[in-house]
């Protein structure tokens, strides 16, 4: 699996490598460059390449430093997870963080609704597996939703 | 005033509709009236029965419900409750394991325990749909919870799946998990405390149905004790009251008083039936005392009459009575006069008998001396002569004395014969009043009770009539025998009479030979002997009449006190006629 995968992103994608890293964690801008990546992607290979790619964490243009993407649909089930691959497939609709806020619920509105945009909450780091707040930025991407976001020091 | 007029005339509206109803109930008869009270109390217990056969069984089903249905749910849904509880705790231990590195052998126990204890709790909702006693309502929330317990479900399943690799995730998405626990704990919850709210409701339905009943069964017992006791006392008066007043009817018409009033007549029960035929009995009791009263009015009548006949007869009775009573003591009084001018004449009579008799001894002792001194009768012939002139006078005296009292005898026979025809009167008066005293006794025994007295005095009329009949046969046997008597006086007298003119010739003859026969003594003394046995006879003879005159003198005694009773029993008689008339006037 990890090769075809490996291969399928090297040999089909073609995505840039992204540039040495300028900070320890990445910025808003890095997280919606990313996202609009997935997006790229997904329209170019179509969802289920994009999904295997974004789960992928050998795919570098998907996994910088604190930055990986994230694809739902809109029923809130987890189709491609950058960091946490034993979500994919779980119907996370009802998550919610330590505030209370139901983190999923939000970004299925916020993509029904404007398209795109940032929602606020907390998430475990991936490189620390703490708790931390964490911005995302969503985007609405076909029947799903893609989100990139960075962890708020 | 139209405030206190108007309850008034509601309360007199009231009485008269209770009257009317009261009425309707006298119409009943007794037999239904009687069966009213146990008819009422029968239906009291119908009605507690009934009642508490529907309670008991309305009881019977809430308690079936409660152990058989709600109490069982409630059981379940409780465990069911507490296992998903328990299953959560394992789900929270598990991902607090899986965070803090347990070991893997552990892990995957409690993991498959975890697994299993969700299947199992899957399982029992799925039972719980399938229960046949749950209300729609209930099994609309059963479908619900079955929903929700599979987001449960799959939530639960989805954190330990996370678990066994990302601990962390599997913490964040502990919040999801715990709230669908809660939802489904929460459904469960309510689901018990709607079971226990439908339990208590059965519950208090049973108790307020159990009170209820209660005092259904005590106003049930209790209406039914007063209107038994309502009923029993409207009984009482409407059957009791009226009996006791037509008791009182009764008494009063059996002491024979007419006039009283007949209440109670229209009525429709037997009281109605007997007051009627009370009425009725009372009409020809009525009808009976006006036919009495006009019976007795004229039998009063008719004695009125019978007594005026009797009055009138008694008048005619007294009439004739006394005229023949009167002239009874009338013909008694000359009977009784004539007994004893009969009685101075017999007296006389007697007298001069004896007065003949001394006569006829001296003529006697005259003649002896003749006899005797025959020698001397030439003497003395002038004596003689002159001497027998003397007794010739007295001769003829006698003579005419006896005629005399031959003729006062015959006046005294005729004065008797006189007194037959009276008797004869009499008799026929006494037979005559002997018949009406039998008329009246038979007139008496007709008047019955009423003529009694009156049949008393016939009884004593006719004993009187009897008595008087008997005087009248004495008077005429002593009538008959004074006959006798008077006619043997007369024949004596006769005889006298005869006797002396024998001696008036003898002394004639003697007188001549006193003139012619001196010569001849012994004829003289021979005639002289004569003579003095002739005088001998004639002094016999005297001393005959005198005895003759001295049973005459006995039997005119006689007659004159036959006379005198008879005297009393006339005055006796029309005493005993003038009480009888008395009598029969009063009765």
């Amino acid at each position: 699996m990890r090769i075809f995968a490996m291969l399928g992103l090297i040999a089909l994608v073609g995505i840039a490598i992204p540039a040495a890293a300028t900070s320890e964690f990445g910025s808003k801008d890095e997280a919606v460059a990313m996202v609009k990546r997935v997006q790229d992607e997904f329209k170019k290979n179509g969802a289920e390449a994009t999904f295997r790619d974004v789960s992928d964490k050998a795919v570098a243009g998907y996994h910088d430093r604190d930055l990986y993407p994230f694809i739902y649909d809109m029923s809130g089930k987890c189709v491609a997870h950058g960091a946490r691959p034993a979500l994919i497939g779980k119907n996370l609709m009802n998550l919610k963080d330590q505030d209370g806020k139901y983190i999923i619920q939000e970004m299925v509105k916020l993509s029904q609704g404007p398209g795109n945009g940032w929602v606020d909450y907390k998430w475990p780091n991936p490189i620390t597996n703490k708790i931390e707040d964490k911005s995302s930025y969503v985007e609405k991407m076909g029947d799903y939703f893609v989100g990139v976001g960075i962890y708020r020091q | 005033m139209e405030d206190a007029v108007a309850p008034r005339a509601a309360k007199a509206k009231a009485m008269a509709r209770l009257r009317s109803v009261f009425g309707i109930l006298g119409h009943l008869s007794i037999r239904i009236k009687a069966s009213a009270a146990s008819a009422v109390l029968l239906a009291c217990l119908l009605a507690l029965g009934t009642n508490a056969y529907l309670t008991s069984g309305r009881s019977a089903g809430g308690l079936r419900m409660l152990s058989h249905q709600l109490e069982p749910k409630l059981q379940e849904v409780s465990r069911l409750s507490e296992a998903i509880v328990a299953t959560h705790m394992k789900i929270f231990r598990y991902v607090s394991w899986a965070s803090n590195g347990v070991n893997e052998k552990l892990m995957s126990q409690l993991y498959s325990d975890i697994i299993s204890d969700l299947d199992s709790l899957s399982a029992r909702i799925e039972s719980l749909n399938t229960r046949d006693d749950l209300s729609a309502e209930e099994r609309s929330r059963v479908q619900m919870l079955l929903a929700e317990w599979k987001l449960c479900k799959s939530q639960a399943k989805d954190t330990l799946d996370v678990g066994q690799s990302d601990p962390a995730m599997a913490t964040m998405m502990l919040g999801q998990t715990d709230d669908s626990f809660k939802a489904v704990d929460a459904d469960f919850q309510s689901m018990a405390n709607d079971i226990k709210t439908a339990a208590t409701n059965v519950q208090s339905n049973l108790y307020t149905a159990a009170e209820r009943n209660q005092k259904i069964i005590i106003a049930g017992t209790a209406l039914g004790f007063l209107v038994s006791a309502f009923v029993f006392f409207m009984i009482g008066t409407m059957i009791v009251g009226p009996i006791k007043k037509v008791t009182d009817i009764m008494r009063q018409l059996s002491a024979g008083k007419t006039d009283i009033e007949i209440r109670m007549r229209d009525r429709g029960d037997e009281i109605g039936q007997m007051v009627e035929a009370i009425d009725v009995f009372r009409k020809t009791m009525i009808d009976m005392h006006a036919m009495e009263q006009t019976t007795h009015q004229a039998e009063q009548h008719r004695a009125a009459e019978r007594r005026a006949e009797m009055r009138a007869l008694a008048d005619e009775f007294e009439k004739s009575v006394q005229q023949i009573a009167e002239d009874l003591a009338a013909a008694v009084t000359v009977m009784h006069k004539n007994a004893e001018v009969m009685s101075l004449i017999a007296a006389d009579t007697r007298s001069h008998s004896q007065s003949i008799s001394g006569t006829v001894v001296t003529t006697q002792a005259n003649v002896d001396s003749v006899a005797g001194a025959a020698d001397e009768l030439a003497r003395s012939i002038e004596d003689l002569a002159s001497q027998t002139q003397n007794a010739r006078e007295l001769t003829n005296k006698t003579v005419e004395q006896s005629e005399s009292a031959r003729l006062n005898v015959k006046q005294l026979l005729e004065a008797v014969g006189q007194i037959v025809p009276i008797t004869g009167l009499i008799q026929a008066i006494a037979q005559q009043t002997n018949l009406l005293a039998l008329n009246a006794t038979i007139e008496a025994a007709r008047a019955g009770a009423s003529g009694k007295g009156f049949a008393v005095v016939a009884a004593e009329v006719k004993t009187l009539a009897a008595q008087t009949a008997s005087a009248t046969e004495e008077i005429n046997r002593k009538i008959a025998a004074v006959h006798a008597s008077c006619d043997s006086v007369v024949k004596i007298i006769e005889q006298v009479v005869g006797a002396i003119g024998a001696i008036g010739a003898g002394n004639a003859e003697m007188a001549a030979a006193v003139s012619q026969q001196a010569a001849s003594t012994q004829e003289i003394s021979r005639n002289a002997q004569q003579a003095a046995d002739t005088s001998r006879s004639v002094a016999r003879n005297i001393v005959e009449l005198d005895t003759k005159a001295r049973e005459n003198d006995e039997a005119s005694g006689q007659a004159l006190e036959g006379a005198g009773r008879l005297l009393d029993q006339a005055a006796m008689l029309q005493q005993q006629v003038a009480s009888f008339l008395r009598h029969v006037r009063a009765a």
